[in-house]
């Protein structure tokens, strides 16, 4: 199937690849011959024809001089004839002859001649004469080496070329040319001709990189120009992460983004934080893809990404109002170009995937000694010692079963196919890409393919009005076991159940048919797609100069289906003829969703000059509506459970269900800029957003800012500075939304929260004898009307840096983020009788700083260029009215004011009870022994009633749990190493935590879960046990193993590690091919690369467990790669 | 500026963005309880399972539950003002009692006629009294709550008396029985008199009004309506939910998805299909069913340790299946050394998995459920939709003459009452006495002692043990006691299968059974330990996040 694919690919580019060399190639035709000039005057022709065509005639003279003649055949006029007479003398003489009977006129170019009809046929006749030169030369950068790539073009016209891997370019053009060079990071340059022939032209490094053009709401701006925190990932950073989903590929990336992970299933994504969490609803960013919100960060295939940006402070996001609290990244893909010719690139890369670490688990014998320990004798030593023996003669009655290995597979592959074509002149541009990736799993029944179409085109139709049209589509396939319980289950299942009796059936594995293998080969697939169809149109009006109005219409269509089928099976029982019933049912449930999106944008930007000062404007009105409706059918009782298909199943056993929302939001927009002199830098935003969500008295939320720069470096007394080159100081303070509702009790209310609702279901009632459903409802939760936003206020101070000329660039910024009116839920008593109602009464403070530099230069033939970033943040509870928020992670997690957001809950702990004694003397939790986690019995009794706690109670409950301090990530860092040399090339990208408070998960360090499960081999000979030495215990890091007791592994600091880590993300290292056999490939660049991903980590955990994946999912998987990239 | 963009907007080919947008699948609050069809689907939704509450067989002597030690907070005294359970219980039946305040409160506004606003009047209110009643036999004082409370006036709620809310109970119960039909032979089965009769007979006598409780349940055996089932087995399955003995339950169906899931029957089920048999019945509920001679197993020559199910009350074996007997389609011998069994649904031996030879997963008690189980839980995959039943007529005539015995009222129809029971049990009438042991007894104290048994053997598995544990005062003894179960395959004694035959257990006048010399003795095995506190647990505590709300909730004693 894939290497059809690929040939199929590969024939398509390949046929595109000749159109394209025709064209060009005819393209060229025109300009083929050249020779010295001789003026035409000076030139004798002997021409003596009568009664002939003009061809004719035309054909004399090209035999008769050194001049080739080009024309249009559709310009003869075979029919007419002419008579010319020429002795010799004045050539240009009978041109203007022929040119004025003929109805034509000629244009010389160098020694040819082009012949063009002329009907105006005026009385002067001209013959327009061009001199065309040869050009070569070669394009050097700020050390003199050659510049790969640039851009030569000759001004206001499409003729142009690119330098060759030595900087070296060839091109034909007028004398009077003027060539522009360009090049990004160097300084664009314009060169006449003249009457050189040789044109080497130095490229110099572009003095500031601040001219960088960042994408911002709404816009664009300079880089030196921001007065606000952003920061800004180039479409290039993030392809070359290598991942499938754009929210992997940020992590470490930018500055206060942290990105977090819990697996590497196939289209497995991940969670993204700008600044830390500022509220108890949704904290995920914003997300706006060229212009327009979507939820789609992860639906853009990355090799469509031009850059992305991270507006991080109120100033920058304010622009996006209600939805900006938890930050805002800004999307943009790439579009043809403007001027350059066609470009066709095809990549490929196919990978390897094998987890980074797995968990160990002690194999069948230990298992049953292990057992022994907590019920003495139930494994006698005669059945141990001779159980292998046994399975050699009977496997079935006494199996052996490495369950990992039975169900999974060393290793996974995965591919991706990306090809684009782009192209575009003055007035279209156009840029269209196609990838195709696909990934599957260490075991069977789960993998992922995706499927990605863009089509972005510019059309200016004339100097005023121009448009655009973008065409995006998606489609997903998951494929999923049915069985959920694949991963957790492979790894712990002890040894002593058997996967698959002797005789290739289903074995009954635990005595109660708990088997994994056969769950998971028996029980069938989910099928999933998903599929997205995006489009934005817009027409760009520039009435005056300076001036832009524009208006946008976006759609964005979204349908869904899923596919759940859940098959039985039959599992034998040793020995047994027949199946074990294990009670189950075919059952078929298929989902159908549907969403529609449609935004509307009209803006007005202004900008104009006034001296020294700059002022620009933005207003603007956007507004938004969806439309979702969901579909759920299902059946169960299949007969044959080859047929997915609803009307296959039983039509007694049938449901179905369904249910939708509606959601409107209206906005008016604007943005005020002010600079004196690229000195002092002012900026005002606003934002008035309207939600269907709040009720009409609330519904308008205001969210203005404001944001200053001073940019030092350009005051006189700052002076030339060497080493600091460049100095802005920046200030931000303003204020943004979060209307995003969750900590939902209904689906109505992530829409409707100010509604109180009455919720319908069945309620069962006897008719006669027979069983009858009929209607019921209630209103369940209490609404509180007049609800409003949640806002954020954010201070940001900051400052940019250049130092050493620009080859280090730095920044640093520090705010304070406020969030007032939190929608969370109010306790209300439950003899009320409702759900608890959201209100706006938290208020949570996080404070943090970001930073970030980046190095660029080169040492002889290298040039390298390193980048870091680190950033820290902490969030605290100002006020959740005296409430514990223990509704993070069942309990484990709190939030109580003055302390940090979502802190572990539980005992504190002072090792293990060694001794009976200790125990009878100590307080203890449930029915605690020596070998037992020793908490600590928190004063809880006031005694001399002060108010004040003083003294223990004796025994360790609830009232003993105090917070254990933070559970989110601090000090994120990320960054990059990148080097090129020749042809080669280098790159290493980091990303790590440097603080964390990580808890190890009862399922990573509890013996026999679930009364039968199996012990992780860190446990064994390294917990508390009776028959140890009072050393051994006193060493043992584990408490005594016991059966179906959670006493050890309650939430306590007992079992908090570091979850500090340092993650090699990448490793690339790819190969160019040199110029000559390039064009003997007939290929512009071809390069080779290798990529390692997620392969070195430095950790404190457990060994076998990867610091960033969560005790239950898919394991993180490191992945090699092997890739081409050709561009034609 | 806002102007000309509107017009722009409106202009364009779609309109500006509706921002009054309202629910698309359900109707808002206000607007409800306008008809008479809006408050039947509002009055319906208090019959939903969760506002029913019956107690769990494991906090009592009657069962034990092998997950997590088999503690639960009730019989490891651990029962705290944070416990779930007791805030499930309050927060749930609180939530029936708000939604039946909105319904009273919108009666006298909405479209209907005055009898059918009466009709709702006293239904509705009945259930709300059948919430409180839950409420006040586990809490004590309680809350009482009668119209719809608002933000301010909720932190302003006291407890309640006892004895005021049982009045309440009472008078909402005596407006309701005026009112509401004998029976309903056409439309839904909803509340009738019988069932509120029967709620005030449980509460009352729950609340030691013995009177009132005697009173009420002659009222439903006056109503002539119900009888018992001639077939004390098959009474509790799904076929017969409509049987004339029951007066109030909540139907289940597998169709519309209202049933006992997949856990709570593979918790009971055999092994040998599919289940796990982790809710077992204990020994002590083996050993109380009396001997076909009327006679306790200490006292009757007729029990044979070694066969237990031989000549004892028929209804030993439909409450707890009998070894070696065909159940579930296949043979049940949790016997060690019975390494296979027979499969009726296969039709050939197989590997029995109840067998703790096999499996150490196998009955811990030896013993396994039977009353109301059926095949097809297992066929319609592992799902029960067998009938949660609130209130029957057997019930009444246990309280009938509970009632009558602790008013020393003691007459021919409290015995009546007993051996009606009594016989169908043995599946005679109960003039036919040669064949049941008649209860003949005028005697107080031995009376009281019958009636604990007989409640105990008659009503297993229903939910109300518990509750008889508690208004009877004898959980700190039925619950301070040691479980026994079988010996593991290693050291278990064949010859004393599955009982052995030198020490018997010991029953006393409450009906409670002592195994401690047995287990002392090494012929089982301790399974548990059960501790009751008697000092707090007759009450359930309030829930600590209530009293952290309202600082004017007091709190019962101890907790």
């Amino acid at each position: 199937m894939y290497l059809k694919l690929l040939k199929v690919l590969m024939f398509a580019s390949k046929q595109l690849f000749y159109v394209f060399l025709v064209q060009v190639f005819a393209m060229q035709l025109l300009l083929a011959t050249t020779s010295k000039s001789q003026k035409l005057e000076e030139i004798s022709v002997q021409l003596l024809v009568e009664n002939v065509s003009l061809q004719q005639v035309l054909d004399q003279i090209s035999q008769k001089t050194d001049f080739t003649i080009g024309y249009e055949t559709r310009l003869v006029n075979k029919d007419k004839k002419y008579t010319f007479v020429s002795k010799g003398d004045n050539f240009e003489q009978l041109l203007l002859e022929i040119a004025q009977k003929a109805e034509v006129k000629f244009k010389r170019i160098n020694n040819k001649l082009l012949v063009s009809k002329d009907p105006r046929n005026t009385t002067e006749k001209k013959i327009e004469e061009v001199v065309e030169v040869d050009i070569s030369g070669q394009i050097t950068d700020e050390n003199g080496e050659g510049l790969p790539g640039a851009s030569i073009i000759v001004k206001g016209t499409t003729n142009g070329t690119t330098s060759d891997l030595d900087g070296n370019y060839q091109l034909n053009t007028e004398t009077d040319a003027v060539l522009v060079i360009s090049f990004v990071g160097y300084k664009t340059q314009e060169v006449t001709v003249g009457n050189r022939s040789v044109l080497d032209v130095a490229m110099q490094l572009d003095a500031e990189q601040l001219e960088e053009i960042v994408v911002v709401g709404y816009g664009t701006q300079q880089k030196k120009d921001l007065t606000g925190a952003m920061s800004s990932v180039k479409g290039e950073e993030i392809t070359n992460r290598q991942t499938f989903q754009v929210s992997e590929a940020l992590q470490g990336a930018v500055a206060g983004v942290t990105v977090t992970r819990n697996s590497s299933a196939p289209g497995a994504t991940s969670q993204i934080r700008v600044r830390g969490i500022t509220t108890f609803n949704t904290n995920d960013p914003l997300v706006v893809i060229d212009g327009i919100a979507s939820d789609g960060i992860n639906d853009i295939n990355p090799e469509d990404i031009e850059s992305i940006t991270v507006l991080k402070d109120a100033a920058s996001a304010s622009i996006y109002g209600s939805r900006a609290a938890a930050g805002v990244i800004v999307v943009t893909t790439k579009r043809g170009p403007q001027s350059r010719s066609g470009q066709i690139n095809y990549s490929f890369d196919y990978g390897f995937n094998s987890p980074t670490e797995l968990p160990e688990y002690v194999d069948h014998i230990r298992y049953m000694e292990l057992w022994n320990e907590h019920t003495p004798g139930f494994y006698s030593d005669d059945f141990i010692s001779s159980y292998n023996s046994n399975n050699l003669q009977n496997p079935d009655q006494y199996p052996v079963t490495d369950w990992w290995d039975v169900i999974m597979t060393e290793s996974s592959t995965r591919q991706r196919h990306n090809l684009s074509f782009s192209n575009g002149n003055e007035n279209i541009q156009t840029r269209a890409s196609f990838s195709y990736m696909t990934e599957d799993a260490i075991h069977p029944f789960r993998d992922y393919e995706r499927i990605t179409a863009r089509v972005n085109n510019n059309i200016k139709i004339n100097k005023v009005l121009s448009g655009l049209f973008d065409v995006a589509y998606k489609r997903t396939n998951v494929n999923t076991p049915n069985y959920g319980g694949t991963v957790s289950n492979a790894r712990a299942f002890p040894g002593i159940y058997d996967n698959v009796r002797d005789d290739g059936l289903f074995a009954l594995g635990k005595s109660d048919g708990a088997n994994p293998y056969a769950s998971l080969y028996g029980q069938g697939k989910d099928k999933d797609a998903f599929n997205s169809i995006t489009a934005r149109i817009g027409f760009d009006l520039k009435p005056i100069e300076g001036m832009k109005i524009s208006a946008i219409l976006s759609p964005a269509f979204d349908f869904n289906k899923t596919k759940n089928f859940q098959n039985s099976y039959q599992q034998f029982d040793v020995g047994a003829d027949v199946p074990t019933s294990n009670g189950s049912r075919d059952k078929l449930s298929e989902v159908r969703t549907e969403q529609l999106i449609l935004t509307k944008q009209f803006l007005l930007d202004y900008g104009k000059s006034f001296g020294n000062h700059n002022l620009s404007v933005l207003m603007g009105y956007e507004d938004r509506f969806e439309d979702y409706e969901y579909l759920m059918a299902s059946r169960e009782g299949f007969d044959l459970n080859t047929l997915p298909y609803l009307s296959m199943g039983s039509e007694e056993l049938r449901d179905n269900n369904g249910w939708a929302y509606e959601y409107g939001l209206r906005s008016y927009l604007g943005r005020l800029k002010y600079d004196f002199n690229n000195k002092y830098l002012l900026q005002f935003n606003f934002r008035a957003d309207g939600s269907s969500r709040f009720a009409s008295n609330n519904r308008w939320g205001y969210f203005p800012s404001v944001s200053a720069g001073w940019v030092l470096s350009e005051e006189s007394f700052f002076g030339e500075n060497p080493t600091l080159s460049f100095l802005k100081l920046r200030a931000s303070y303003g204020s943004v939304g979060n209307e995003r509702v969750s900590g939902s009790n209904s689906d109505s209310f992530k829409w409707w929260p100010y509604q109180a609702l009455i919720d319908f279901r069945p309620s069962l009632f006897y008719n006669g004898n027979a069983v009858v459903s009929q209607t019921a409802g209630a209103q369940q939760t209490y609404a509180v009307r007049d609800i409003v936003w949640e806002s954020t206020t954010t201070l940001d101070v900051g400052a940019d840096f250049m130092f050493f000329n620009d080859k280090l660039t730095s920044s640093f910024d520090y705010f304070i983020k406020n969030t007032d009116d939190i929608l969370m839920v109010l306790d209300i008593p439950n003899y009320m009788g409702y759900v608890d109602p959201v209100t706006n009464v938290g208020e949570v403070r996080v404070k943090g700083w970001d930073f970030e530099a980046n190095w660029r230069d080169r040492i002889g033939e290298v040039s390298y260029s390193i980048g870091f970033n680190l950033s820290d943040t902490k969030s605290k509870v100002i006020d959740i009215k005296d409430r514990e928020d223990l509704t993070h992670d069942g309990g484990s997690k709190i939030s109580i004011e003055g302390r940090e957001m979502q802190e572990w809950f539980g005992f504190q702990s002072k090792g293990l009870f060694q001794t009976q004694d200790e125990v009878d003397n100590g307080a203890i939790f449930g029915n605690q022994g020596p070998g037992d986690v020793q908490y600590i019995d928190q004063l809880t009794v006031d005694t001399d009633n002060d108010g004040i706690p003083d003294q223990a109670d004796g025994v360790i409950n609830e009232e003993d749990k105090v917070p254990l301090g933070g559970t989110l990530p601090r000090y994120i860092y990320g960054g990059n190493i990148g080097a090129q040399y020749k042809g080669f090339d280098f790159g290493l990208v980091f990303q790590g935590v440097a603080k964390q408070n990580r808890r190890l998960e009862n399922i990573q360090v509890t013996p026999f879960r679930e009364g039968f499960k199996n012990v992780p081999s860190m446990i064994d000979n390294n917990y508390w046990s009776p028959n140890n030495t009072e050393a051994q215990n006193l060493a043992a890091q584990y408490p005594r193993i016991q059966l179906l007791d959670g006493d050890n592994y309650q939430v306590s600091d007992y079992w908090m590690i570091s979850g500090a880590y340092m993650r090699i993300k990448n490793i690339n290292f790819g190969y160019s091919i040199p110029a000559v056999l390039a064009e003997k490939l007939k290929v512009s660049k071809m390069r080779f690369y290798v990529s390692l991903k997620d392969f070195f980590t430095l950790n404190k955990y457990p060994t076998g467990w990867d610091p960033e994946v969560d005790a239950t999912s898919y394991p993180i998987t490191k992945t090699t790669m092997l890739g081409v990239n050709v561009t034609f | 500026m806002k102007k000309i963009l509107i017009t722009i907007c409106s202009l364009s080919i779609f309109a500006c963005a509706e921002l009054d947008t309202n629910p698309t699948q359900s109707v808002g609050s206000a607007a409800f309880y306008s008809n008479e069809q809006e408050l039947r689907i509002a009055a319906n939704d208090l019959y939903q399972q969760f506002l029913w509450k019956t107690s769990d067989i494991t906090w009592t002597d009657d069962a034990w539950h092998r997950q997590s030690g088999g503690v639960t907070p009730i019989t490891d005294a651990s029962i705290n003002s944070e416990t779930g359970l007791s805030s499930g219980y309050w927060t749930d039946l609180y939530k029936g009692i708000a939604r039946a305040n909105v319904i009273l409160e919108n009666l006298e506004g909405a479209d209907v006629a005055a009898d059918v606003a009466t009709q709702f009047e006293a239904e509705v209110r009945f259930l709300r009294a059948y919430y409180y009643s839950v409420l006040v036999s586990h809490f004590g004082n309680v809350p009482l709550i009668t119209t719809t409370l608002d933000l301010n006036s909720a932190f302003e709620v006291e407890r309640e008396a006892v004895g005021v809310v049982k009045q309440f109970i009472y008078d909402e119960l005596d407006f309701a029985s005026g009112v509401l039909p004998v029976t309903i032979s056409n439309g839904i089965k909803t509340a009738t008199k019988g069932a509120v009769y029967g709620i005030k007979a449980r509460i009352a006598l729950y609340m030691g009004d013995y009177a009132l409780a005697r009173d009420a349940a002659k009222a439903v055996m006056d109503l002539g309506e119900y009888d018992l089932h001639e077939d004390y087995g098959s009474l509790f399955y799904k076929a017969n939910g409509t049987d004339n003995e029951i007066i109030l339950s909540i139907p289940r169906s597998v169709q519309f998805e209202v049933v006992d899931g997949s856990t709570y029957v593979r918790q009971r089920i055999l092994r040998n299909r599919g289940g796990w048999t982790s809710t077992a019945p204990s020994w002590s509920i083996v050993d109380i069913h009396e001997c076909t001679d009327g006679l306790t197993i200490d006292q009757s020559p007729l029990y044979d340790p070694h066969d237990p199910f031989a000549n004892r009350d028929p209804r030993l074996s439909e409450n707890v299946v009998p070894h070696g007997s065909q159940f579930l389609s296949t043979i049940y011998q949790p016997h060690v050394d019975s390494l296979q069994t027979f499969s009726f649904a296969t039709n050939g031996r197989i590997k029995n998995n109840d067998s703790r030879g096999n499996t150490p997963w196998a009955s811990w008690t030896g013993m396994a459920m039977k009353k109301g189980i059926e095949e097809h839980w297992i066929e319609n995959t592992n799902q029960s939709e067998n009938d949660k039943i609130i209130l029957r007529y057997a019930d009444i005539l246990l309280m009938y003459a509970e009632a009558k015995i602790e008013l020393d009222d003691i007459d021919n129809s409290v015995l009546d009452a007993i051996n009606q029971i009594r016989a169908r049990a043995y599946k005679v009438d109960v003039a036919d006495v040669a064949n049941y042991p008649e209860i003949t007894t005028t005697d107080q104290a031995e009376l009281r002692t019958a009636l604990r048994r007989e409640r105990r053997v008659e009503l297993f598995n229903e939910g109300l043990r518990y509750m008889d544990l508690i208004r009877w005062r004898i959980a700190e003894k039925a619950l301070n006691t040691q479980l026994p179960g079988m010996n593991n395959p290693d050291i278990l004694d064949r010859n004393q299968w599955p009982f052995n035959d030198q020490i018997l257990p010991t029953i006393d006048a409450d009906g409670l059974v002592d195994h401690s010399a047995i287990i002392a003795a090494g012929y089982a095995r301790e399974l548990e330990v059960y501790t009751f506190d008697a000092s707090r647990q007759y009450l359930w505590p309030v829930p600590a996040a209530e009293r952290n709300l309202n600082s004017l909730l007091d709190q019962n004693t101890n907790y």
